[in-house]
């Protein structure tokens, strides 16, 4: 089992990796990749909220849109009806950008309450975290991956926290190792057509080349 | 007016080459042509529709809550998308897959809705949402056309010059960062070009009126 | 922020909500039967073309190890049998429809689905193109039957002890395709093992 997660794990922080295979959550990767401060202080807070989503969501799925005896609904109004009457599944986008930006919203609420310190730190990026596909990319494909036909398969919890844990460390050494290389190439002599978003482009095509390069790992 | 809505979001603000937004979409599917065509269609559908209902709505929501408002009637639209896609195109829903949902997310539509639709009558946001698709269609068209000659030397899966070899890195993850940032640089390259020749224009006016007064 | 207020922003966000999902129910509704008549014309699809030679199939069995469904020719005599399988590509899960005639033999496969590297691991179900772009937009040359991609075709035929990948010129086993050997591995793998569980559950009844 320990092995299962773990090779979920890598999957996703290296072969798969969220920005440099899947593209997602690209725009902080250009955005707020320019020095290494920031970029620690958003992939903490993207690895935060992509694990909070991926539980949540795979909760809510469960218990209230996936069609079967664990459905709330029918739990309570599913009196002699097949529990397959109770899908709700093409709800399923809508309830998870909703859920993703209130638990934002929420950990925004937390964090100021708590501790002003981490706010500060944290403070700017969250807001942005919303419109991140990233996360909602995330706990889309936790239920593309880990249910069958509405039926959760085994670890399917664990293994979603996993795969969300291990997306927002893959986002974090993506955004990590761009932000190191741009601080370099601040000083480094480049066309001027190229300053900015082509050369973080082109740098990532490196990164993503590189990163080609784990593909044989699992 | 209404075709100046429309054009400024195919040039002068086209979404993905002058904005920067929308990059995940733009790079993820943009292996084939019509992969690129579909979800181009996809997006464009969604922010037309939202864009006129936000337009309508937009008195009847409080403006602390527009935000979520504007989320849930984007996210209708993307579901339909993809009940409709499911239902008609399942090779295309297919090949796109996890990127449908992700429309929701797309920074494009979400800002048009703030930015355009919560400002301005019907018939302006209808063009605006229409001409930032198109907008979106063609850069998702010519980075899928690049990549697909390039990587696979075909167009709409057929093949282009026999006996070429194609680049196969093209097709794979690193090809699409390569091609948006060599395309970013062509575009600021022409846009710097433009800028200096309009200011040696200006200063040789500036130039000329002080010549004739020596 | 008053009550009154927060109520009121309350009330309209339920409402949009309830609105929203409304329409959604709806649309689900109008193209769920859509959706279903799709699976089942791909169902059907599939077994046509991995066992060719039947003329009418059953409905699924259920098996101890594995369903299947028979084929069976105008005789209704059975000539051959068809069952899924499935194996972890590259980037997804491939899944397959096998078809074997009563010696084992295959008579054909289709990957039913697949999430591959674009380009390289789609390779297995493309279908190879005679026409060249120019051709196509002139109007010219090409075939009108659609083909089926060569790296299917290439399993039927085959017996079990030869579906192994290699990576050189072959007839008898399976040739790999260029830059997505783990794909076909995969394919191949997935053919072999249920074949393997049908044949065994075959020999205990």
């Amino acid at each position: 089992m320990i092995g299962e997660l773990f090779i979920i794990f890598i999957g996703v922080v290296l072969v798969n990796n969220f920005v440099l295979v899947r593209f997602l959550g690209l725009c902080p990767y250009i955005g707020v990749s320019k020095d290494l401060k920031s970029a620690v202080g958003m992939g903490i807070a993207v690895i935060f909220v992509m694990t909070m989503a991926s539980a949540v969501t795979w909760l809510i799925y469960y218990y209230f849109l996936a069609p079967g005896p664990h459905n709330v609904w029918f739990a309570l109004f599913g009196d002699g009806v097949d529990p397959s009457a109770f899908d709700f599944t093409y709800l399923r986008t809508i309830t998870f950008i909703l859920i993703i930006a209130a638990l934002v919203q929420l950990v925004e609420m937390v964090i100021i309450k708590t501790s002003p310190a981490l706010y500060h730190a944290l403070g700017i990026y969250l807001p942005l975290i919303t419109t991140n596909c990233a996360v909602l990319g995330v706990a889309v494909l936790n239920i593309d991956i880990f249910f069958k036909g509405g039926e959760a398969v085994s670890w399917s919890l664990l293994k979603s926290l996993t795969q969300g844990f291990g997306a927002g460390v893959g986002f974090t050494l993506a955004l990590i190792l761009m932000a190191s290389i741009r601080e370099r190439l601040e000083l480094a002599d480049i066309p001027p057509a190229l300053k900015g978003a082509p050369i973080a482009f082109l740098v990532g095509a490196l990164m993503s080349m590189a990163f080609l390069g784990f593909t044989g790992l699992i | 007016m209404i075709i100046q809505e429309f054009t400024k979001g195919i040039f002068k603000r086209n979404p993905v080459f002058v904005l920067l937004l929308g990059l995940c979409p733009t790079l993820a599917v943009s292996t084939s042509v019509e992969n690129a065509i579909g979800m181009g269609a996809a997006a464009t559908f969604v922010l037309v529709f939202s864009n006129i209902l936000v337009s309508l709505i937009k008195n009847i929501i409080p403006k602390k809550i527009r935000i979520p408002c504007f989320i849930v009637v984007i996210a209708t639209f993307v579901t339909m998308v993809e009940l409709f896609l499911e239902a008609y195109l399942p090779d295309l829903n297919e090949s796109l897959g996890l990127y449908v949902p992700l429309i929701v997310v797309n920074c494009i539509i979400l800002g048009r809705a703030e930015a355009f639709a919560s400002r301005n009558p019907v018939m302006l946001s209808l063009a605006d949402g229409l001409g930032m698709g198109v907008g979106f269609s063609l850069a998702l068209l010519l980075l899928g056309s690049i990549r697909e000659i390039l990587g696979s030397n075909a167009l709409f899966g057929y093949e282009l010059i026999p006996g070429f070899r194609p680049a196969m890195i093209m097709i794979l993850p690193p090809g699409a960062f390569l091609t948006i940032g060599f395309l970013l640089g062509l575009f600021a390259l022409i846009r710097s070009r433009r800028v200096e020749r309009e200011e040696k224009m200006m200063n040789a006016e500036i130039a000329l009126p002080e010549g004739a007064k020596e | 922020m008053d009550k009154d207020s927060i109520i009121k922003f309350g009330l309209v966000l339920m409402v949009i909500c309830f609105v929203a999902g409304t329409a959604l129910a709806v649309t689900y509704r109008m193209t769920k039967s859509l959706v279903e008549e799709q699976y089942q014309a791909q169902q059907l699809n599939a077994l046509k073309v991995v066992l060719p030679q039947a003329a009418e199939f059953s409905e699924r069995k259920s098996g101890a190890e594995i369903d299947y469904y028979e084929g069976v020719d105008k005789e209704k005599k059975v000539v051959g049998y068809a069952f899924a399988g499935a194996a972890k590509g590259y980037s997804s899960t491939i899944k397959v429809m096998v078809g074997i005639d009563p010696e084992g033999t295959v008579t054909g496969i289709k990957i039913t689905e697949q999430k591959e590297t674009p380009g390289l691991g789609t390779k297995s179900v493309e279908v190879p193109v005679t026409q060249t772009f120019w051709e196509a937009i002139l109007g010219r040359g090409g075939s009108e039957k659609p083909g089926r991609p060569w790296f299917e075709e290439q399993f039927s035929g085959k017996e079990l002890k030869n579906l192994k990948v290699v990576t050189g010129k072959t007839d008898t086993e399976i040739h790999a395709l260029t830059g997505a050997t783990i794909t076909s591995k995969a394919v191949t793998k997935a053919v072999r093992e249920s074949i393997d569980k049908f044949l065994n559950q075959l020999k205990k009844n």
